[in-house]
This record gives structure tokens, C-alpha cells and sequence, in this order.
């Protein structure tokens, strides 16, 4: 039997969390939504499973993560299916010119660096968590996030800012 | 710089997302639907495969919604009567209830009545008109669509083999789709576009796309994906698709297939153990002739176990998750479950 609430507690609290880090990935806010959504609907299918993990987020992350470059998946067509069952109306505003900007300094990032950086500004992971999930090492990761805030920081007429701060992931809190 | 992110949390902040019990919902729905029983109606290409789907993402026919969401245009204090927009278009209904200061909630209505004239107008609406609320309330609106003609799968076969034959069954498998765009396929077709002399003793066939989940070493658990099929022959047909597989495998050069070049080989390794009556592990590696996107590797090499049980043939087809193929053990693990099942049904295409 799959626990609702504990479900609907995970999505609550790391839905937004995994949106920003889908965006930043993707540079599309409608391409995150849909990943994001997508990403969740999976986590239910095999909730009863899933709710045992220490860390459902990491799981998410790293099903947002492979469907961010899932070429083979061909989202494009799926999002035209979906669109076509589901029309959205955009209402919100578009992104801020800063956004913009990140998001154009972002794509212009190697992949690893910048699933490094998105995961360590926007999931506040740490070092050693990014090393783990991307499977690499420690030292290879600081590279990257140093490396692509040097980059971010010149393509955002900025300057590197401060080293590393470790903030644990917040996690699913799970029964 | 870290403003720049702090920016982009606060519009993920705004971005619209399902409540989780709306997304438990659909997930529910499409669980059900990929369950049922019934024709194909909507076709999805996925994964480059020959695959017409059920409607993942299309609402069943009870509730199917899209979400319309509007800021008010001018918020209004307290209460305002809600207007009566059953009968108006979903544009305009939309309009009106956003004109009122609703933000407006948009469901398809069903049955869905083809060539209805209600087709495309609000038969009802929650609250009703005239009940007065908050002006920024969601109001509900639900539409009569019409009947979308949906691609249907043309291949022919009668798929009398059940759904519980498959390990991991999600995702139904066309194999008449020859659309261009696909690049790869759930059967292993070494020599395009010769078609194998046993095709013409194929008496039924189906098959589905599964995910599945791999635990990683050191990690979080990943999805993967394997495409299953069960093929039945008349007379000599499965032996020969088998002789005639072994023989392509061997004979044919490397050939293109959309931003591909595959080329096939047989395995080194071999089935350890014994299955069926004919067994074959197959090779193929998918190489992006230019740079491949999104961090793709350049080439990846995916195994095919071919299993002969009879005049029934099982075929698993690794397409693995993002240039990653999938481990052996969940392709042979999927073979031999399949494999089980087949024996122990006693019926099973029936």
C-alpha cells in the first residue's frame, strides 16, 4: 500500500527545488515542468518501493537528470502529445532578464559542470554528495564547480564568489 | 552570482506544478489505462522505437483535464457573483471567468461526442452561476471535446499473447510504424531492409517497452529500459528465424539509421544457462555518426537475447537509458522470466 501523504510531503517539499534544478538544465521552464511532473509520476508508480530510500530526492534528481538529455525519449513529441490532451496557457511572466541571463551562461557550460553547479546553488548539495551521485571524485567536482563559476561568472560580469558552502540536502522526509 | 540563482528559485517558486494529489491522480490514471485492455488510441513514438502507445499523457474518458491557470486581471475585494458560462466556447468562458478576477480550471469533459454541437463548449461549471466567492477562486470549468482521431497502430497482428507474459509491460509496441524518425527498433533487423523469409510464417506477435530499475553501485537506483517481444510461427518459422538471424548477423555491413550507424555482432558472451529450446545473444552498437547531444557517448552497444521455446520466439531488446545500456542480468533476468512464464502458461496466447 503506497503512503499518500508521505508522497504528497516529498512533492511538497522538493518539487520547487527540482523544478529549478530541471530549468536549469534544460533552459525551458515548460521542458522542467514536464520533466518534473514526470519525474514525480515515476516516484508514485514505485512509491511503496521508493519510501524506503534514505534520500527520494536524490532518486528524482538523477530521473530529472537523464530525462533532461533524453534525446531518445523524444520529449519534444511528447510534449506536443501532452499539449494536445493538456493546453496550457502560459500566464505567467517569462523569466527575469537575470534568469535569462544564467540560462545562457548555463548552456554554454559543459554538461558535468553544470549539473555541478545546479546541483550544489539550486539543491544545495555538497561536494562530496555531487562527487557520489555523478560518480566521479571529490577533487574532480570542485574543479567543475570552480571551473564553471569562473565561467558563469565572466559570462554574468561577476565575479567568483565565495567557495563552497555545504548545506546538507533537505531530503524527503519519509515514515 | 548567487543572486542569480536565488532569482531563479523564486520563479520556480511561481512556475505552475500539479497539486501532488492531482499528479497521484494521473499517475493512477495512467496506470489504469496502460492496464486496460482495448485498442490503441493515441500513438507515441518513444525512444525511436516502433511504438504506438496508449494515451500516457490523454486523461481517460471519465475526467481528462488541462489546467488553464490565470491571474485575475484586476483582483477585487470580497465576493463576486460567478457567470454563467455553460454553453460559451473554452476560450470564451476563460475569458469572461478572467475577466471576473477566477482563475480558471479546465476539464474535458467526457463522454466525448464527435460531431456534437456541444463539441468544445463548457456543459458545466463549478460553482455554479450566480454563487457568490472570492474573486480570485479557481472556477471549474468542463468542456465537451470532440473525439481526436488518433493514429492507430496498423500492424496486423491479432497480439492474443497476454499482458502478464511481460516483464514490466507499459508501453504497447507497433511494428508497422516505419516512420522515418525512428532510429531504433524492438526487433534486431541486422540486414535493412531485407525482410526475413520466416516474417512470412509469423502467426501473432506482441510486445511492450518496460522501465526498469537498476540499483548502481554506490548510488541511487536508475531507470533503464528494455523493449520485450513474444513472436508465434507456423511449421518451421521460429527455427528459421533464428537460422536466419544468426546467418544476417554475420553477413551484413554496418548501415545507417537515422543519426546512427549500427552494427551488429553476435555477443561474446553466450547464454550461461541453457533456455529454451535456441538461444542467441546479439550485439548491437548504436554510433552517433556527429557529435551526439546532451552528453551522449559517441557509441554504446546494447545486447538482444533471442529465445526459442517452441514455435514462440522471445526477443529482448536492451535500449538502455540515455546512451547507458542497460546490465546483462536485467536482460537475461527479463528473458528468463519471460521465458517462465511462457512455459507455465498454459494458454498462452488465449
Amino acid at each position: 500500500m503506497r503512503n499518500a501523504d508521505g508522497f504528497d510531503e516529498c512533492y511538497r517539499s522538493t518539487s520547487r527545488r527540482l523544478l529549478s534544478y530541471a530549468y536549469a538544465l534544460t533552459g525551458d521552464w515548460a521542458h522542467a515542468q514536464d520533466l518534473v511532473q514526470e519525474a514525480y509520476l515515476k516516484a508514485w508508480r514505485q512509491w511503496s518501493r521508493l519510501s524506503e530510500y534514505e534520500d527520494v530526492e536524490a532518486w528524482l534528481r538523477l530521473v530529472v537528470s537523464r530525462l533532461a538529455t533524453d534525446a531518445w525519449r523524444r520529449l519534444a513529441r511528447w510534449r506536443k502529445i501532452l499539449r494536445l490532451s493538456h493546453p496550457l496557457e502560459h500566464t505567467i511572466d517569462g523569466p527575469s532578464e537575470q534568469t535569462v541571463l544564467l540560462t545562457r551562461a548555463l548552456a554554454a557550460l559543459p554538461h558535468g559542470q553544470r549539473q555541478a553547479i545546479a546541483m550544489h546553488y539550486l539543491m544545495d548539495l555538497s561536494v562530496n554528495s555531487i562527487a557520489e551521485e555523478l560518480g566521479t571524485s571529490p577533487n574532480t567536482i570542485k574543479s567543475w564547480l570552480s571551473r564553471g563559476r569562473a565561467a558563469l561568472a565572466t559570462a554574468l560580469t561577476d565575479k567568483p564568489d565565495s567557495p563552497v558552502i555545504v548545506i546538507s540536502s533537505l531530503g524527503c522526509d519519509l515514515p | 552570482m548567487k543572486e542569480f540563482f536565488d532569482q531563479l528559485r523564486d520563479e520556480a517558486e511561481r512556475r505552475e506544478l500539479p497539486s501532488p494529489g492531482e499528479l497521484r491522480a494521473r499517475g493512477d490514471r495512467r496506470a489504469a489505462r496502460r492496464g486496460a485492455a482495448g485498442a490503441f488510441s493515441l500513438a507515441v513514438v518513444m525512444a525511436g522505437g516502433f511504438i504506438a502507445a496508449r494515451p500516457l499523457f490523454q486523461e481517460p474518458p471519465i475526467i481528462a483535464h488541462g489546467v488553464v491557470s490565470a491571474s485575475p486581471a484586476t483582483p477585487a475585494p470580497g465576493t463576486v457573483a460567478v457567470p454563467n458560462v455553460v454553453g460559451l466556447s473554452r476560450v470564451e468562458a476563460t475569458t469572461v471567468l478572467q475577466q471576473q478576477g477566477f482563475k480558471v480550471h479546465v476539464m474535458t469533459a467526457s463522454p466525448p461526442a464527435s460531431g456534437s454541437p456541444q463539441a468544445g463548449k463548457v456543459r458545466q461549471q463549478d460553482p455554479v452561476a450566480a454563487k457568490r466567492i472570492p474573486s480570485e477562486t479557481t472556477v471549474t470549468i468542463w468542456v465537451d471535446q470532440p473525439e481526436e482521431v488518433v493514429p492507430v497502430c496498423a500492424d496486423k497482428y491479432p497480439k492474443a499473447f497476454l499482458k502478464s507474459l511481460f516483464v514490466q509491460a507499459e508501453v504497447e509496441i507497433c511494428y508497422a510504424d516505419d516512420d522515418p524518425l525512428t532510429t531504433t527498433e524492438a526487433l534486431p533487423v541486422p540486414c535493412p531492409p531485407t525482410i526475413l523469409a520466416s516474417e512470412a510464417l509469423v502467426e501473432d506477435r506482441r510486445g511492450f517497452s518496460g522501465t526498469f530499475t537498476e540499483e548502481i553501485p554506490n548510488s541511487a537506483a536508475a531507470p533503464t529500459m528494455l523493449h520485450q517481444t513474444i513472436t508465434s510461427y507456423k511449421g518451421t518459422g521460429a527455427k528459421d528465424y533464428l537460422t536466419e538471424l544468426t546467418r544476417d548477423v554475420g553477413r551484413c555491413q554496418p548501415f545507417k539509421r537515422g543519426a546512427f550507424r549500427l552494427t551488429y555482432s553476435m555477443a561474446i558472451q553466450t547464454l550461461q544457462d541453457k533456455l529454451g529450446d535456441q538461444s542467441l545473444l546479439i550485439n548491437v552498437e548504436y554510433r552517433y555518426l556527429d557529435k551526439p547531444e546532451g552528453g551522449f557517448p559517441q557509441a554504446a552497444n546494447y545486447l538482444i537475447a533471442v529465445v526459442r521455446m517452441g514455435v514462440n520466439v522471445i526477443v529482448v531488446y536492451d535500449k538502455g537509458w540515455e546512451g547507458t545500456p542497460s546490465k546483462r542480468e536485467t536482460i537475461l533476468g527479463t528473458a528468463r522470466e519471460m521465458f517462465r512464464r511462457l512455459t507455465a502458461s498454459p494458454s498462452p496466447s488465449r
